[in-house]
């Protein structure tokens, strides 16, 4: 899967979904773009109505953390988001899946 | 009425949800948030029904429901497991119901309720919403729900809703960190809860919230650090209230109400008791620490002392539920030190660890390699062990001291603890196989 989003519609420091099915969201710290599965694996909440804080995503139901870089758990080992791959051509942001 | 106990009265029925008024619970350490104990006149004892919404002590708590009419409807939510349906009849009482979860029960003409579990596979709990010609109302109790039920919940357009707004916990007081990190983690919690409440209310957006299901009081004089309201991870209701208010969002107005007031369905609300804020707390927490103090000590004296065979019935109990639960044993894959403090205690290593397949899981001795320790009085590690106390009860306590190494939560060995039936334990990873 690769799906092509334009830079812009990733403020920084806003969660924001990119695509709703699968659902993804993405997150841009002014420095690196991130991409990783949109729903809580815990509660199913969406996860664009977190919040980020350093490399952390705390979910907004009963704030389940992730490490936005790699997609684990930091609250609960082994139920980890599925990470994305981000590649900035200059003016697109191009998302793949990682390879195995 | 404190905690997560609510009083629901309509024009034809008096539905009473998760009955926790009178003496402690969780091991004798917990209190709900009054400046002045409950008694038995407190107890609304002329009820129609109960809905009790799971099976952890501040909502099920025998003392209180031991007041009751036998005969009393008593409703709880349709588990997968007849666990804490059974509990309910091994009380005595004979007329409870299980409600399979969003469909309504019919109490009278117009008047329905609705139970809602969890999604979580490994712990069961539940929330309920009461719908009537007069209003609706939804209680969150403690049940950490999932997105789509709230927006069903939301879709009914509640008058009034309760919502959780704090820690009950464990985490990270049991545990052995130095202080600062203890308080950076009891921040963090506190301040993540009450942002869960806030949006909780947002999502749900009834006219009137009630933060409730909180933190309890610990009034032990050995305890009372715990309560702590600015370095502590318990909250207070008047926190959520203002992290509310500040928070931009509208549409509801969140109210702060203490055990015993009452609100109307049109928000009009009725102060009969002075609620306890994280202003006042602390000075309202000594009068009560020193009302019950020796009704504490007593209760813990009673507890009496672990049996001479505690050894041999730890070290028979974990061998049985470890040997039974490989499947959990992999997720587990821990090695665990517990020290049974006091009279007729000992140490004892639990090697849960997924390649031990040595079929030798527990053993009397002490190890320098733990993954998890705990140092728990040894009468109340007899109690958990002969199925009086879940072990969740014990610990929530916070009677006893913990560490991890790594500092991680293990779901899977509290899974464990929590039931270890075998079917019901496979059950739960045949589910979290596929979608993990």
């Amino acid at each position: 899967m690769e799906i092509k989003v334009k830079k812009e519609k990733l403020e920084e420091g806003k969660l924001t979904e990119i695509l709703d099915r699968p659902k993804i969201v993405g997150f841009f710290n002014g420095t690196e773009y991130f991409a990783f599965s949109g729903i809580c694996p815990h509660a199913k909440w969406p996860l664009e109505l977190g919040t980020v804080d350093d490399c952390t995503l705390t979910c907004a139901g009963h704030s389940w953390g992730f490490n936005i870089a790699d997609g684990k758990c930091k609250t609960n080992p082994g139920r980890g988001l599925k990470s994305y791959t981000v590649l900035d051509d200059g003016k697109d942001l191009i998302i793949r899946e990682k390879a195995e | 009425m404190g905690q997560a106990s609510t009083l629901i009265e309509t024009k034809t029925k008096r539905i009473l949800v998760d009955p926790w008024i009178i003496g402690p619970c969780n091991g004798n350490a917990w209190y709900t948030l009054r400046h002045k104990a409950a008694t038995k006149k407190n107890i609304p004892t002329d009820v129609d029904c109960i809905y009790i919404s799971h099976e952890h002590e501040d909502h099920f708590q025998k003392e209180t429901l031991q007041e009751f009419n036998k005969n009393t409807q008593i409703y709880v939510c349709k588990f997968p497991t007849d666990r804490f349906y059974n509990k309910i009849i091994e009380l005595g009482f004979n007329n409870v119901t299980e409600l399979s979860p969003w469909k309504a029960e019919t109490l009278s003409e117009d008047l329905t309720i609705t139970s809602i579990k969890n999604q979580d596979l490994m712990f069961e709990d539940s929330a309920l919403l009461i719908q009537s010609g007069e209003g609706t109302v939804f209680c969150q109790t403690d049940c950490k729900m999932d997105f789509e039920s709230l927006k069903k919940v939301s879709a009914t357009k509640p008058d009034i809703g309760f919502f959780m707004y704090s820690v009950a916990n464990w985490y990270p007081d049991a545990y052995n960190y130095p202080k600062d990190k203890r308080d950076q983690i009891a921040k963090k919690r506190k301040s993540n809860k009450i942002s869960g409440f806030v949006n909780y209310v947002d999502i749900i957006k009834p006219k009137y919230a009630i933060a409730y299901a909180g933190g309890p009081l610990f009034p032990h004089k050995s305890q009372l650090k715990l309560n702590d309201p600015i370095n502590g991870v318990f909250g207070c209701p008047d926190e959520a209230k203002h992290a509310w208010d500040i928070s931009g969002k509208t549409g509801t107005d969140v109210l702060v109400m203490a055990a015993d007031d009452e609100i109307g369905i049109d928000g009009h609300h009725v102060k009969n008791d002075e609620p306890i804020l994280s202003t006042n707390k602390m000075d309202m927490l000594n009068e009560l620490s020193i009302e019950v103090q020796d009704d504490l000590n007593k209760r813990r004296k009673d507890e009496g002392e672990a049996s001479e065979k505690l050894p041999s019935m730890i070290i028979d109990y974990f061998n049985k539920i470890i040997s039974e639960n490989p499947i959990a044993r992999k997720y587990i894959d821990m090695k665990i030190q517990l020290i049974a403090e006091g009279k007729n205690g000992g140490e004892f290593v639990f090697d849960m660890s997924k390649q031990n397949q040595s079929g030798n899981f527990a053993t009397e001795g002490k190890i320098d390699n733990w993954n998890y320790f705990m140092k728990i009085p040894a009468q109340l590690v007899q109690k958990s062990i002969n199925g009086e106390m879940l072990w969740e009860t014990l610990f929530l306590s916070c009677r006893w001291q913990g560490d991890r190494n790594p500092d991680q939560w293990n779901e899977h060995f509290i899974n464990l603890l929590y039931d270890p039936d075998p079917n019901r334990i496979t059950n739960i990873y045949k589910m979290y196989e596929q979608t993990h």
